[in-house]
């Protein structure tokens, strides 16, 4: 019982901030009407449950898997393989990603026809396996990360000057999406896979990197595509908001279509595992069946994780942002900032993502000062986002621009295992919380605030979401640099 | 090299994921120069995790070395702290040490015997060195007759290192690194570590060595 309780306390604790902060909202200065409180009450509860289950299935589900793909592909022991099967797997289970068909869908419509959907669907994915294939590649040759990072975002900043701001948001949006539940712990550890087969000194800074340069990706892909079909401007309509009615019926209609997403999201890895366990794994009955377990386990968690906030979470984000914006608009960048601290920490990935650190590091790097440093980088995140989207002269690039270009810079300066954590930690906190949650209550102050565009601002907050952690991360590792520093300065002076 | 007589033990206990660097701040208080932290994956006990299909769960062994004379105290707090008196909060156990080398304390013997009635061949000689140097270690070993070694990574303090981040603990990272030799060979492969790594002056290290009964898979030459 020890075990369980123990997981359910880590977890309540990782969704009660977030739930206390609207409670108090709600009683304080923003009146929420009791049918949807009631909602996300509910919501709350489903989210930690889920959250709970599908941490649990992940470490013996998702993870293992991704573990042994990495660990086969790195014994093929030839480049072109480990490319080849690097490109595959990426391009598959980001297809899969269910977040990425709708908008995949949304983008059909939104370029009448120019670009179907189908073609966005598939470029992204051939962005994502692509980059997959190259973070392999590094591992196993050693290529330095910064130099990756640096190059990859100098491509995305050529591409960016040549894109309109609509399509800039798509492309920002679509790394958002493939930086999924399922996609983001399976890409970790295959990285980790291939990295600790290899083994030698740069084990720690070889584990870390895969998902930060898969979420490069997507971006890539889809500027160049722009610019390839010259698609400059495009019509975008955003679905009219209705508020939910009563308590349990958005449960009824959210419950069978996350399932549905889920099982798109699982049944891809579910195949890749019994195709390599068929050929490669030879996996035991019981190992086979602890880690098939873990897969229902995180599917039927995920489901649950999913229902909790699209139907209890992401109206209140929406009137949230919607009536501090009209009624307290000066209140609304230091809310952000509280909004932006506690929500990282209900972040499925970041916890999949800080116990790696945690085993490859022996714990040296501890899990709460990775999400401490998330936090108060989620924290300005939003802040400045909410600030964005009161001041019209402020544009998202006077914020990206600096940020990206302070990361590229910091990444010459700290220790290498914490270039590849901040840079997987962007592609992580921008995941289904913040992408729901954030995102409505960003569009919530959009709506409300004249000067402001929704799409362009509330696509803006899951750029930000994803830049702060880079710089916030290698901060903390150049504190760590400097606190190691001092111990070899004692060193010198006993000599 | 000064001989002292004093017998030491290695403590170590195996705790839930999370708990070691409490176990290593008690361990402090009485006197224990060097602990050291690493993670280690356990049986489930409870049948129904076994059903939910967790095959194993993450541990922390902990290990470090405790003049004779307070290991009980030890003992009693590490119990009482962790609830190891009752099943499933994890064990702590200890061996005696043949000898150690140690900053202050220079080269420490045991006059302890060992019980058994086998006749020892073998010592395990175990260097914990600051992360990255687990290289030159091997390398020092190798040069007085080694044949090998494992080395563990781990993360953990001596009394010098204090470093804090947001109220919580910085450790830094470890090499453990464990050789098997034969008993002559023993003394000379330690010399050659110490010499290399200087493991007399604070902050470079520890080595201890453990008598063992039986030995077998090591190359012969």
């Amino acid at each position: 019982m020890n075990i369980l309780l123990q997981k359910l306390k880590e977890v309540s604790l990782s969704v009660l901030p977030v739930t206390a902060l609207v409670v108090v909202l709600r009683f304080t200065v923003i009146p929420i009407e009791t049918n949807m409180f009631i909602r996300f009450l509910i919501g709350a509860v489903c989210v930690t449950l889920g959250l709970g289950i599908f941490l649990f299935g992940a470490h013996i589900g998702i993870v293992e898997i991704g573990g042994l793909m990495g660990e086969t592909i790195f014994k093929t022991n030839k480049m072109y393989l480990v490319g080849i099967l690097g490109f595959i797997l990426g391009f598959l289970i980001n297809a899969a990603e269910p977040d990425l068909q709708i908008l995949a869908r949304q983008v059909g419509m939104a370029t009448g026809g120019v670009v179907p959907g189908f073609l966005f669907l598939i470029v992204v994915s051939i962005g994502v396996g692509f980059l997959v294939a190259i973070g392999l590649i590094r591992i196993i040759k050693g290529f330095p990360l910064n130099k990756i990072f640096s190059f990859s975002y100098f491509i995305i900043l050529i591409l960016g000057l040549w894109a309109s701001e609509e399509f800039l948001a798509f492309s920002v949006d679509a790394s958002g999406a493939t930086t999924g539940s399922m996609t983001t712990p399976f890409i970790l550890a295959l990285g980790y896979g291939v990295s600790r087969l290899k083994g030698g000194k740069t084990t720690e800074e070889d584990s870390f990197g895969m998902v930060g340069l898969a979420s490069a990706g997507p971006i890539i892909a889809i500027l160049a595509m722009g610019i390839i079909k010259k698609l400059k401007h495009m019509e975008v309509y955003m679905e009219a908001f209705t508020p939910n009615v009563g308590i349990l019926g958005p449960y009824m209609e959210a419950i069978p279509q996350f399932l549905k997403e889920s099982i798109y999201t699982i049944l891809p890895l579910l195949t890749l595992f019994l195709i390599f366990d068929k050929y490669r794994f030879k996996l035991s009955k019981k190992h086979k069946s602890s880690i098939l377990k873990g897969l229902l386990f995180s599917f039927i968690g995920l489901a649950l994780f999913l229902v909790g906030v699209n139907a209890g979470f992401m109206e209140v984000g929406r009137v949230l942002g919607e009536s501090i914006a009209s009624y307290h608009p000066r209140a609304l960048p230091i809310i952000g900032f509280l909004l932006g601290m506690v929500i990282v920490l209900a972040e499925p990935a970041v916890y999949v993502l800080t116990e790696q650190v945690e085993e490859v590091t022996a714990g040296h790097i501890k899990r709460k000062v990775i999400l401490v440093t998330l936090s108060i980088g989620i924290a300005f995140a939003v802040c400045a986002s909410m600030l964005r989207i009161m001041i019209p002269a402020l544009k998202l690039w006077h914020f990206l621009l600096p940020g990206f270009a302070f990361a590229a810079f910091l990444s010459y300066r700290v220790p290498p295992i914490f270039v590849g954590i901040a840079y997987d930690s962007g592609g992580v906190a921008s995941g289904p919380m913040t992408a729901t949650f954030i995102l409505a209550f960003a569009q919530g102050a959009a709506n409300a605030i004249p000067s402001a565009n929704v799409l362009i601002d509330g696509f803006g907050v899951i750029a930000m979401v994803a830049m702060t952690p880079l710089v916030a991360i290698q901060l903390l590792g150049i504190l760590f640099k400097i606190k190691a520093g001092k111990k070899e300065v004692l060193k010198h002076e006993t000599n | 090299m000064k001989q002292i007589k004093k017998n030491y033990i290695l403590f170590s206990c195996i705790l839930d994921f999370g708990k070691g660097s409490k176990a290593l701040e008690l361990s402090k208080d009485f006197g224990c120069y060097e602990g050291t932290i690493f993670l280690g994956r356990g049986t489930v006990s409870a049948d129904w995790l076994n059903i939910l299909g967790a095959l194993d769960v993450r541990k922390e062994i902990f290990i470090t070395i405790i003049d004779e004379k307070k290991e009980d105290e030890l003992y009693e707090t590490i119990t009482k702290q962790f609830n190891l008196d009752k099943p499933g909060h994890g064990v702590a156990f200890s061996m005696p040490l043949k000898y150690c080398i140690k900053p202050n304390d220079l080269k420490s013997e045991s006059n302890k015997e060992m019980r058994g009635v086998n006749k020892m061949n073998y010592e395990c000689i175990f260097t914990i060195v600051d992360k990255g140097l687990s290289e030159d270690v091997l390398e020092a070993a190798e040069s007085a007759g080694s044949t090998g070694g494992t080395v563990i990574h781990g993360r953990g303090t001596g009394t010098q290192e204090k470093a804090v981040l947001f109220n919580i603990k910085i450790e830094p990272e470890k090499d453990i690194v464990m050789i098997l030799s034969k008993t002559e060979k023993a003394e000379s492969i330690v010399d050659a570590i110490d010499k290399r790594l200087n493991i007399n002056e604070p902050g470079r290290g520890i080595i201890f060595v453990m008598d063992v009964n039986k030995a077998i898979g090591l190359y012969k030459d």
